[in-house]
């Protein structure tokens, strides 16, 4: 009688916490699609130039992503040798340095579609909301958004597109500067990248 | 026989000419997209056409579509990402010495992260790109030299380029002139000098020029002592979320009257950069 008890209590507990994950994931899957809707109402505004459409990108993916713990999360251990100012620059830099790469990455198309597949669970506290971004004159391209809630409010920490995660990338990039010329060879290195010319006319 | 031979040749001009002609005009829809025809496919964010006419271009030794396609292969711009091929277009650029392409060649060895990282091609490709008169290159070859990253240090010659740099109006090569002319790097020091550099750099938008040109105002240092002034720069720093012009800031306006705070703010919410 009292297994009988534990088995209902477990599996009314496992109906709950599905129910819960499932209104979870319906939030998130919500979230990433006012994203990317947003995102693509910002990209097909044709009355713009290709650069004005992309800043604007850019700001929406600022304001959705968590960037600030990205930034940090990929400079590992080597975030507590950065002064406060160290910190400042590098994460200022991060942020650019991550829009310019998926703004060109994500940005820019036209007739992009977005479509969300389904929703996983990544981890204790995220959830992964795949996505198709479908283009009318090539392959659709994978691309997995893992959300997490802070305080209430959804933040993306990672974009894995076609089985490419941004995080393990960058992480594994910075570090090898990192070991190689600290904190400061990093900063320098950001700075010099974000010096590439864009196209021409 | 004279009769004859003189239709003859009249003849055959006519028809050389009429030859030269139908060559010269365009033959009817299937004229060759141009430059400006990619580039406006590039704009409407419709990357595979403006590959497919760049790529045509560039075989044929079109620069700008040569340097373009190292672009859109460097960013993923409408294909996978592949960083070696970028190279490759903007080697072709760089040979036909366009100064972007040496550049962002330059940039693509000096501290890649992938097994194409060459410090040594990366220079030569900078030293050309700043030598041709870039800002952003001899900005950037500036710093190597000031930091010896793959070269020996060398401080005036560091100086001397971002100095050039800084001239063009280049932010950060006006704020690092600032750092170096307080210092005394690679030159003389002159505090005067350093503060009218962040004070550029500052009037254009940089965070970090603006707390330091701040502070400078707070102590009098190099300028004319102005604490309303300082709290100006240094709140348009702290809002560009500038952790130590933030510090600064809420240390001076707690000993400043409201007023003088105030009317700081309501002057740092109209700004706008040079």
């Amino acid at each position: 009688m009292r297994g009988f008890k534990r088995l209902v209590t477990g599996i009314a507990a496992g109906l709950t916490l599905f129910a819960n994950l499932a209104v979870a994931s319906a939030d998130e899957a919500s979230f990433i699609k006012t994203l990317a809707s947003q995102a693509i109402g910002t990209l097909q505004d044709q009355s713009v130039s290709l650069e004005v459409r992309e800043e604007r990108f850019r700001q929406l993916l600022h304001d959705g992503f968590a960037m600030r713990k990205i930034g940090r999360f990929v400079v590992g251990r080597h975030w507590k040798v950065m002064s406060p100012d160290q910190r400042d620059e590098y994460q200022q830099l991060f942020a650019d340095w991550v829009l310019k790469t998926y703004s060109a990455r994500l940005g820019g198309y036209t007739g992009q579609r977005f479509v969300i597949d389904r929703t996983v669970e990544a981890g204790a506290s995220d959830i992964y909301v795949r996505t198709r971004i479908v283009q009318s004159d090539s392959e659709p391209m994978r691309c997995d958004w893992r959300v997490r809630s802070f305080d209430g409010k959804f933040k993306v920490v990672d974009v894995v597109v076609e089985g490419v995660s941004m995080l393990s990338t960058q992480r594994s990039e910075f570090g090898a500067v990192l070991r190689r010329h600290g904190p400061d060879g990093l900063i320098e290195a950001l700075q010099i990248r974000l010096t590439s010319y864009p196209a021409t006319s | 026989m004279g009769e004859w031979s003189r239709r003859g040749l009249t003849g055959r001009i006519a028809a050389i000419l009429l030859l030269g002609l139908a060559l010269a005009l365009p033959t009817g829809g299937a004229s060759a997209a141009t430059f400006d025809d990619g580039y406006a496919a590039y704009q409407r964010g419709d990357f595979s056409a403006a590959r497919k006419i760049w790529t045509g271009l560039a075989e044929g030794g079109e620069v700008r579509a040569q340097y373009n396609l190292g672009i859109m292969l460097d960013e993923g711009r409408g294909v996978t990402v592949d960083k070696a091929a970028a190279r490759e277009w903007w080697r072709k650029a760089a040979a036909q010495n366009m100064p972007e392409a040496l550049h962002n060649l330059a940039t693509s060895y000096l501290f890649g992260t992938d097994a194409e990282t060459d410090h040594a091609e990366g220079l030569d490709f900078l030293v050309r790109a700043a030598q041709s008169g870039l800002g952003r290159s001899q900005y950037v070859l500036g710093k190597i030299y000031l930091h010896g990253r793959g070269v020996t240090v060398d401080e005036a010659k560091g100086r001397a380029w971002i100095e050039k740099a800084a001239q063009q109006g280049h932010e950060r090569a006006q704020y690092n002139m600032g750092k170096i002319t307080r210092d005394g790097i690679g030159g003389t020091a002159d505090i005067a000098a350093a503060a009218q550099w962040f004070l550029r750099a500052a009037k254009k938008g940089y965070a970090k020029a603006q707390n330091h040109i701040g502070t400078r105002y707070a102590r009098g240092e190099g300028i004319e002592k102005n604490e309303a002034e300082a709290l100006f720069w240094l709140t348009l720093a702290a809002r560009q979320k500038n952790w130590t012009a933030e510090v600064n800031r809420k240390a001076l306006a707690a000993k400043l009257p409201e007023a003088i705070v105030l009317a700081a703010t309501k002057r740092a919410d109209h700004w706008k950069p040079e």
